[in-house]
């Protein structure tokens, strides 16, 4: 604490003088690009002083100067809110701007345009200084070869912080390098698995009506665990919108291609979707036996009418919004949610939900032990993160700018926002948010939000007021789960994952550049084949037996099924000798 | 300036005379520069953009970078396995649009030329044309919930001929009907505004000369009113038929989900899906310029087609 | 206008007013609807499925009020009647001159006529436009949208079709007396084709209200330079899910998103609407002819 104090002391005085000098010179323009040399950071900052990382205080760091101002340009995708148009106003990069002595200038592209402006970007060579990668769908490694990138491991030794989480955590230096030894992009470092924030929920309330309050799943359980509980679940479920008198009901809602993102459900027949891995081998998960059974069991839950009769034209609800007339009118039973819908957070005048989250059901009838359900791997690093370009003038001051994000400091500010203290002078955004007093602070020892924020019980959501658009440190989030049914419900919904010996695949993978165009070229014909029919199979349009499985089987592997997987294991096999 | 004795010839056929023509019309041309230095800049220099089409395009490498591939992405693209399909459904949602479509806006243009009420028919105009103004967003979402199981346009088809209870847009039969039907609602007003300006500007005294003769009000529509608008209504067919390869694909990708890909799937969906997972610039450009090319080859033909049957062409 | 009242008349015209009512309660049904969800309360707009004929919950004015305190609305405003008043200016004017351009019989006529069908058909594709009007510096200005957006062929050959159309014998008279072309067009055909031009004034008009692309494109940088429709665009599509997907993002279903894109549907569309009465005074029935006959 004594350290945080001084640091705090420190930093004020910077500002204090910092604000004296500025007053000399007159343009407080927060647009002006013009080097105004003001006073702050006349003192060499020496770059570890942050770095509250136990027993590493000795990183030899190289010296950065920051008494000249400079201009950084960053691409990023649009975050359009209510309180700043750009980026570039955001507290967290205003915060470092003034303490770097910097201006981070951000260049966000209209939502739904971010190829169109990245492929321009590139091709008239007109390129800032970093760059988001997420939304770049060529290959990285390409952009390095094409000259673009900078490899970020030449510079390390300007990064001190991230230097020492590469050398502290093995997972971490795998997906962060890739297969020559590069790091192309920097991405980001959970420090703890992410809260989970959304899953299968159900409506328990509607049970507690049908069955006057005596559920009794035969499982056995309190809460419905196998496939055999949700057969038992869903026909009260139809019964009651059916007494309802409602003309459009759905007990259960399955996304448009009949086969949920993370893998829910139809993990619970011992089979996932798309590539996993198991002891280091890659696999598919849709061409195994357990899947067969999940579209046999969905198709007998269509017939009976438990599931939404037009789930498959719902193409357009993202698959974490399942249709609102649905869920939000009460005509839902079971659908994918989100943390906000849980409890009673969905009630509205004479509508009273009891909205609780559901593990995946295991299909016990067949075998199934939960040691196959692969849960949403929350990742804890990021994938593409922010790529340095060969046009930024000065590399090393910008990465080690970068670096401070990776410091417990920079991750708080990334995560939490500022505190009081933090604010910069002329900074009225966070008043107009009603966050004057910063976004936390500490009683003692506790970690407090500002109860206008959104996780403090406030409004403001939290992505407005911090900075982890920015690459860097993702903190410990427990510190969001200030509601009980918020922990029970991360609790439900990883259920498994200590049992599970299936994985996702990391996504630090990286394949030569044609492997990649061949394996992308087979993975749209293999989409486009199984989005279209799976829902056929579940709907019953065409009929499920043995035959028209072999059939589906082969046409898997007349896509190039055996050729992806083949890439993919290389790939992986790379990966794991990093 | 020009002699009075050469306006005989000024009426008739140009002359196959070279300079007679530059001095008769040199002023006509030189109106027309401006328009050809703006077409040059902004159309015809960002041409050599085509090459793309016949490179592994790269955008670092640029234009005189990139490798030389040939017909590589052409064959790519027609080896595709569902090339055909997006072939037929996009002549048949596209020639659909445009021998249903246009006819259909034609007859309310005419319709509306019978309302003598001028105030009902303004507001009537106004109201045809609204629905083009509203996003197709929200017309898809309309359409999407009127064709589910239990929507309104089901519900209506069930009761009048019997059709089976289903969601529609996953009967891959329907998607021609409900796409067609969804553009005539936004597009039937919009498009008539064109003929009813070509109505309003057939002379009176033809049809006062007609009524003297006698003939009932349809005879007048058939032998007055469509002759005169006739060149408006081959303009726009030839025009739509060049454009038959790219309109609509906003809304169909809207409304189409990957259950009835074998009706609804077009050719820029489909490249639009393959360019989701990665940047395919030069996978985009070859279908580009195969789009061109069929249009071009329709444009063409249907020109040659009006000028043989109807005697009027667009060149 | 000799009128015969017959049976078959009246029957026709019952038929007529009716289907022309039908299909304008059929074309409102859209617009109608969106109306009445942007008076909704935003929770009560969740639950409902299918056409809304009056407003949903309590009827209020809050999903207007977000819209509007967004100050960016005012500049879009501004910015359109800019880039739309430029089109209709200018590009109605270089159509108009490029149909009759093309309309006079020259010897060149098939080749222009050509030279500009041809720019309808084939493009060179998004890097090399941008490219062009990179060098010319436009990028980052308003010429970026105004320039590109003045000349479309598609309407070049209309306005070309409608000069054709008119019979010959205005020009040799006008000829007769000595007018140079551009004399002959603008005080004897332009206004015979006053219908034309005012529906491709209007095509022009619409065309550049609705666009928002281009913006998207050469605008990057200059947000104040932005059109209205830009703005809207940036409301209705919040492309979160790829940020969901990479884990820095947590969806939080907005209530009032859903409202706020109907207001915004609302703000942009209903002043387009309103420009038709004013064109549709040039569609009067029956252009007086006057100063030829033969």
């Amino acid at each position: 604490m004594k350290k945080k104090k001084v640091t705090a002391l420190l930093l004020s005085c910077i500002m204090v003088l910092g604000m004296f000098a500025a007053c000399g010179s007159e343009s407080t323009d927060k647009d002006s690009t013009s080097t105004d040399s003001t006073a702050a950071g006349s003192e060499e900052i020496p770059v570890d002083s942050d770095n509250s990382m136990e027993g590493n205080a000795s990183v030899d760091a190289k010296e950065v100067d920051y008494s000249e101002h400079e201009t950084f340009t960053y691409w990023l995708y649009s975050t359009t809110n209510d309180y700043y148009a750009s980026y570039s106003d955001n507290p967290v990069v205003q915060y470092l701007n003034e303490k770097f002595n910097v201006t981070l200038a951000f260049e966000q592209p209209v939502s739904g345009t971010e190829q169109d402006s990245l492929s321009l970007m590139f091709g008239t060579g007109e390129y800032t200084d970093v760059i988001n990668l997420q939304q770049y769908t060529g290959s990285i490694a390409q952009l390095y070869e094409d000259g673009i990138l900078v490899d970020i491991a030449e510079y390390l030794d300007y990064m001190p912080n991230l230097k020492n989480l590469i050398e502290t955590d093995e997972d971490f230096a795998r997906s962060i390098y890739d297969d020559e030894g590069r790091i192309l992009g920097l991405i980001d470092y959970g420090l703890s698995d992410t809260v989970t924030w959304g899953g299968l929920v159900y409506r328990r309330d509607i049970l507690d009506t049908m069955t006057g309050g005596n559920i009794a799943f035969p499982s056995g359980n309190d809460t419905p665990t196998t496939i055999e509980d949700w057969d038992y679940m869903l026909p009260l479920y139809k019964e009651y919108f059916e007494n309802s008198g409602m003309m459009e009901y759905a007990p259960l809602i399955i996304p448009a291609n009949g086969i949920f993102y993370y893998g829910e459900l139809q993990s619970g027949f011992d089979c996932y979707h798309y590539y996993y891995a198991e002891d280091d081998k890659v696999k598919y998960g849709i061409t195994e036996d357990g899947f067969y059974n999940y579209l046999a069991k969905l198709n007998e839950w269509y017939e009976a009418g438990y599931i939404y009769k037009d789930f498959a034209s719902r193409t357009s609800d993202p698959f974490y919004v399942p249709n609102t007339a649905l869920t939000y009118g009460g005509a839902a039973g079971i659908w994918y949610g989100t943390q906000g819908q849980l409890a009673d957070q969905m009630s509205m005048a004479g509508l009273e939900f009891d909205v609780q989250p559901l593990s995946t059901p295991l299909d016990t009838e067949n075998g199934a032990s939960g040691k196959d359900v692969v849960f949403r791997a929350t990742s804890r690093y990021g994938f593409g993160g922010a790529g340095v370009t060969t046009v930024c003038e000065n590399i090393p001051k910008l990465l080690s700018v970068l670096d401070y994000l990776y410091s417990v400091e920079g991750g708080r500010l990334r995560s939490y926002g500022l505190t009081a203290e933090q604010i910069p002078a002329d900074y009225t955004i966070y008043d107009s948010m009603g966050l004057e007093d910063g976004s936390y602070w500490f009683e003692g020892d506790k970690f407090m939000w500002n109860p206008n924020t959104a996780p403090g019980g406030g409004t403001v959501e939290q992505k407005n007021f911090c900075g982890y658009r920015m690459s860097g440190l993702g903190m410990n989030d427990d510190l969001y789960l200030l509601k009980d049914y918020l922990a029970e419900a991360d609790e439900v919904w990883t259920a498994y994952d200590s049992v599970s010996t299936k994985t996702l695949l990391p996504d630090a993978l990286s394949y030569p550049a044609n492997e990649e165009s061949t394996m992308k070229n087979n993975d749209v014909s293999l989409t486009d084949y199984i989005n279209a029919t799976v829902p056929k199979f579940i709907m019953g349009t065409m009929e499920l037996n043995e035959s028209t499985w072999e059939e589906f089987k082969g046409q898997i592997t007349a896509y190039g099924i055996e050729e992806n997987l083949r890439i993919q294991q290389e790939a992986y096999d790379r990966y794991l000798s990093r | 300036m020009e002699r009075i004795e050469k306006k005989e010839t000024a009426v008739t056929a140009p002359k196959s005379n070279w300079k007679w023509d530059f001095r008769m019309n040199w002023s006509i041309y030189l109106l027309f520069v401006p328009i050809l230095i703006y077409l040059i800049i902004f159309h015809y220099l960002p041409m050599f953009g085509i090459v793309m089409a016949f490179q592994d395009f790269n955008p670092v490498k640029g234009f005189f970078g990139s490798e030389f591939v040939g017909l590589k992405n052409f064959i790519d693209f027609f080896s595709n396995p569902s090339f055909l399909q997006i072939l037929r459904n996009t002549l048949v949602i596209s020639l659909m649009g445009i021998f249903l479509g246009m006819p259909a806006s034609i007859l309310l243009a005419l319709l509306l030329n019978e309302i003598y009420l001028l105030k009902f028919k303004k507001v009537v105009q106004t109201i045809s044309y609204m629905p083009y103004f509203v996003s197709t967003v929200v017309i898809a979402g309309l359409v999407i919930e009127f064709v589910s199981t239990n929507g309104v346009i089901t519900n209506l088809l069930v009761s009048i001929f019997g059709i089976e209870r289903q969601n529609l847009l996953t009967n891959a039969g329907y998607f021609w009907g409900i796409n067609f039907f969804s553009d005539l609602w936004q597009g039937l007003g919009y498009g008539s505004i064109i003929y009813i300006a070509a109505i309003s500007g057939v002379s009176q005294e033809q049809h006062e000369a007609a009524a003297i003769d006698g003939a009932s009000r349809l005879k007048r529509v058939w032998h007055v009113t469509l002759p005169a608008i006739r060149p408006t209504i081959i303009t726009m067919l030839v025009m739509r038929m060049g454009m038959v390869m790219t309109v609509g694909f906003d809304k169909i990708l809207l409304l189409y989900n990957p259950s009835i890909y074998e009706t609804a799937d077009v050719v820029s969906t489909h490249v639009a899906r393959m360019g989701l997972n990665r940047m395919q610039y030069s996978y985009s450009a070859a279908a580009g310029l195969f789009n061109s090319v069929i249009g071009t080859t329709l444009l063409i033909a249907s020109n040659m087609l009006s000028r043989k049957l109807a005697d009027t062409s667009i060149y | 206008m000799i009128e015969k009242n017959s049976v078959g008349r009246i029957a026709f015209n019952i038929f007529n007013y009716g289907f022309m009512i039908a299909l304008s309660i059929v074309c409102i049904i859209p617009i109608w609807h969106v109306l009445m969800a942007s008076l909704s309360d935003p929770r009560a707009l969740m639950n409902v499925s299918g056409i809304l004929l009056k407003p949903i919950g309590e009827a209020t004015l809050n999903g207007y009020r977000l819209v509007m305190k967004n100050s960016s609305i005012i500049t879009g405003y501004i910015n359109t009647i800019i880039y739309v008043g430029c089109a209709a200016v200018l590009g109605t004017l270089f159509t108009t001159l490029a149909g009759f351009v093309l309309s006079r019989k020259t010897k060149l006529q098939k080749a222009m006529t050509i030279l500009v069908l041809f720019t309808m058909m084939f493009s060179g594709g998004l890097i090399p436009s941008f490219m062009v009007n990179l060098k010319l510096g436009i990028v980052n200005t308003r010429w970026a949208i105004i320039i590109p957006g003045m000349i479309n062929a598609y309407y070049i050959i209309i306005m070309k079709s409608s000069f054709e159309q008119l019979p010959s014998s205005y020009e040799e008279s006008a000829k007769l007396d000595g007018a140079g072309p551009l004399t002959i067009m603008v005080r004897i055909l332009m206004p015979l084709v006053k219908a034309t031009v005012a529906v491709v004034a209007m095509f022009t008009i619409v065309l550049q209200w609705n666009s928002w692309f281009p913006a998207s494109i050469y605008l990057q940088k200059r947000r104040d330079l932005w059109p209205l429709q830009l703005f809207m665009r940036e409301i209705l599509v919040q492309n979160d899910t790829a940020q969901i997907l990479s884990g820095t993002d947590t969806p939080n279903i907005d209530l009032t998103g859903n409202l706020v894109k109907y207001c915004v549907t609302i703000v942009g569309t209903l002043p387009i609407l309103c420009i038709y009465p004013f064109v549709q005074k040039y569609f009067v029935k029956g252009v007086t002819l006057g100063g030829v006959k033969g």
